[in-house]
């Protein structure tokens, strides 16, 4: 089964005298265990495209699936196969880290053992055990975002999206987060991206969807689309590919 | 339903944890009533000792060797004048030197027997009023020697004479009647208010809060769905308000035995007509800021759009409690005034069976469409991500 397909997915947000299309009919496919990483500038409309695949906000029209599931029809079918992270660490602050993958475990079904022996494990695995039981607000942004992928990690699902994972962090704190997805591949689950650092797609991604205005300018893997378009980088892929599809360079007014 | 309860749980635990929350719902309510009532019922305390030992200062204008004029001037329980000038005692009455001008005349000159006398005074002022009333009873003294002498004069014994009418007034609210009907008028509006500030902060931190922090995308990215992550928050702000309405009574209660009153006038029967008719309303309220608590982008946002409501329940609270408004009835249907209402009809014991039905009836219609209300809005990603 495919772990992602989606299909001439659009998005349409009202806005003042009319509509804002955040996504404009995309396409591609995210097969097992590969990093695949949306590129593309603020605005593009990577977030709209991922909280579509989380079932977080139903497309307009088009079509995505998660594992054969539809999201706009099969939200809970599809948000059990997936751990999603938002821009935001997206934690409970007056909850202890321990807590915090208990209560995730539980609401993603585990038993309360087994939520527990997963939440020790992953605590165990990124360095956070002896926090465990401090209170989130009080811990430092490099592990809150190491426990923010725990409560992504902590359902043992095959899928994971992550939105900007390394925006606002410091160098030590995205390495590590790097190295972190870059295991979780290794360990055979499947990611799906979203970033404006064409760095860090050039180094995790096996493939990469160039968004920009809320259309889809290239789909291929890194390499490829350098030999493709040219280019001494992705950066240099990126707006080679834009201009290729005709699209303007203008911000997308603030649509993400 | 087990996700609910799991998504309640962590609610309150982070409820339990905050600060702010706690101090609104448990340590506010606690310190704050005893304090208010303890300190309004030792100032009211002490000023009644002080007017029940004031011994009035009046000027009495009459003729100086008029037998009322003297025994007014000379006696003990009053400090008085005489004046001869009416216009020169009222204005040291209005300098405040004097509590009191008695304006004496005689009914002599006309041929008849008796007086007409006139009290100046500020019954606007506890000061006055008490002045005045302690006035008239030496007044009533005086009055009753001055019969008692006229009618020797005539011959006859006054211990002989039969009083044409005697009165006497029985209390028939028993013991209690008067805290009672205290408590009636008060606790509703403290109640609902107490709902309100427990349920405000925290529906705002659990809705907008979750919004403003990002905390929401990874709750709804779970397996939850929406109608469940809303039960399982109107749950948790129910549970809130109701712990802080509880704890309030608490606190009105101890307030009350600081003041120095009693309640022992307060039956089990008016305690579960208060708790029956407050489940419904608390969870109207909850719907409410559930609602408000989605729609907004930001916890200042919710509380700037709560902040009207609030005015409305002070307004109906308030017209319940100076008794401006007392519906009835089927009137009983009214939002929130209707339930209001019931609570106080039911502590002063003549709330009927049929206005439970119809204050009940109303009350737990409007929570249902209001939760359903909330529902809906959480469900509609144009309000939960409003830009």
């Amino acid at each position: 089964m495919i772990p992602v397909a989606v299909e001439e997915l659009k998005k349409h947000f009202p806005a003042k005298g009319g509509s804002v299309r955040a996504v404009d009919g995309i396409s591609f496919t995210v097969g097992s265990g590969e990093i695949f990483g949306l590129l593309g500038p603020n605005g593009a409309g990577k977030t709209t495209a991922l909280r579509i695949l989380t079932g977080l906000i139903a497309p307009s029209s088009g079509r995505a699936t998660v594992y054969g599931y539809d999201v706009a029809s099969r939200p809970e079918e599809v948000r059990s196969r997936l751990g999603f992270l938002a821009t935001e660490t997206g934690l409970y602050e007056r909850l202890s880290p321990w807590e915090t993958l208990c209560f995730f475990a539980r609401i993603f079904g585990l038993s309360t053992r087994e939520g527990e022996q997963r939440a020790e494990a992953l605590l165990r695995r990124l360095g956070l055990w002896p926090l465990r039981k401090r209170r989130v607000g009080t811990l430092s942004v490099g592990e809150r975002q190491k426990l923010s992928f725990a409560r992504c990690l902590v359902h043992d699902p095959p899928l994971l999206i992550l939105d900007e994972p390394t925006a606002g962090l410091d160098v030590f704190v995205a390495r590590t987060a790097v190295d972190l997805i870059g295991e979780l591949a290794t360990a055979g689950k499947t990611v799906v991206l979203s970033t404006h650092d064409m760095h860090l797609a050039e180094r995790l991604c096996r493939r990469v969807a160039i968004i920009h205005r809320g259309k889809l300018a290239a789909v291929g893997g890194p390499g490829e689309l350098q030999e493709e378009l040219g280019g001494e980088d992705l950066a240099e892929v990126f707006f080679r590919a834009v201009e290729r599809e005709g699209l303007s360079f203008e911000d997308a007014n603030g649509v993400r | 339903m087990r996700s609910v309860l799991l998504l309640l749980r962590k609610e309150l635990l982070q409820a339990v944890r905050d600060r702010r929350t706690v101090l609104l719902t448990v340590l506010f309510p606690l310190v704050f009533y005893p304090l208010l009532f303890g300190l309004m019922g030792s100032m009211v305390e002490r000023e009644q000792a002080q007017l029940a030992e004031l011994v009035p200062r009046l000027a009495v204008a009459g003729e100086s060797d008029d037998p009322l004029v003297r025994g007014l001037v000379g006696d003990p329980r009053v400090v008085a004048v005489h004046m001869t000038e009416r216009d020169h005692a009222l204005d040291r009455l209005h300098k405040g030197v004097l509590e009191v001008v008695l304006v004496v005349r005689s009914r002599e000159e006309r041929g008849v027997l008796g007086y007409d006398v006139t009290l100046y005074g500020d019954a606007g002022e506890p000061t006055g009023q008490a002045a005045l009333a302690r006035t008239r009873e030496v007044l009533q003294d005086h009055f009753q020697e001055l019969v008692w002498r006229r009618l020797e004069d005539l011959g006859v014994d006054p211990l002989e004479v039969e009083p044409p009418f005697t009165l006497r007034v029985v209390d028939t609210g028993g013991e209690g009647a008067v805290t009672r009907m205290l408590l009636a008028r008060m606790l509703p509006y403290f109640l609902v208010l107490s709902i309100l500030s427990g349920a405000m902060g925290f529906g705002a931190e659990i809705t907008a809060g979750e919004k403003e922090r990002g905390t929401i995308s990874t709750l709804l990215s779970s397996r939850l769905s929406r109608t469940q992550i809303v039960l399982g928050k109107f749950l948790a702000v129910l549970a809130v308000a109701l712990a802080s309405t509880l704890v309030s009574a608490v606190g009105l209660f101890l307030g009350i035995r600081a003041f120095g009153g009693e309640v022992a006038g307060f039956s089990p029967m008016a305690a579960l007509w208060v708790l029956l008719l407050l489940l419904p309303l608390a969870m109207a309220l909850a719907a409410v800021v559930l609602i408000v608590g989605s729609f907004a982008r930001t916890q200042k946002e919710a509380s700037a759009y709560l902040v009207p409501l609030l005015m409305i329940i002070v307004l109906v609270g308030i017209s319940l409690m100076i008794g401006a408004a007392e519906p009835r009835g089927v009137q009983l249907v009214i939002p929130l005034a209707g339930p209001l209402a019931a609570i106080q009809r039911g502590i002063t014991g003549v709330l009927t069976y049929a206005e439970v039905g119809w204050a009940l009836g109303s009350s737990v219609l409007l929570a249902g469409a209001l939760l359903a209300a909330a529902v809906r809005i959480f469900r509609s990603e144009r309000v939960l991500f409003r830009m």
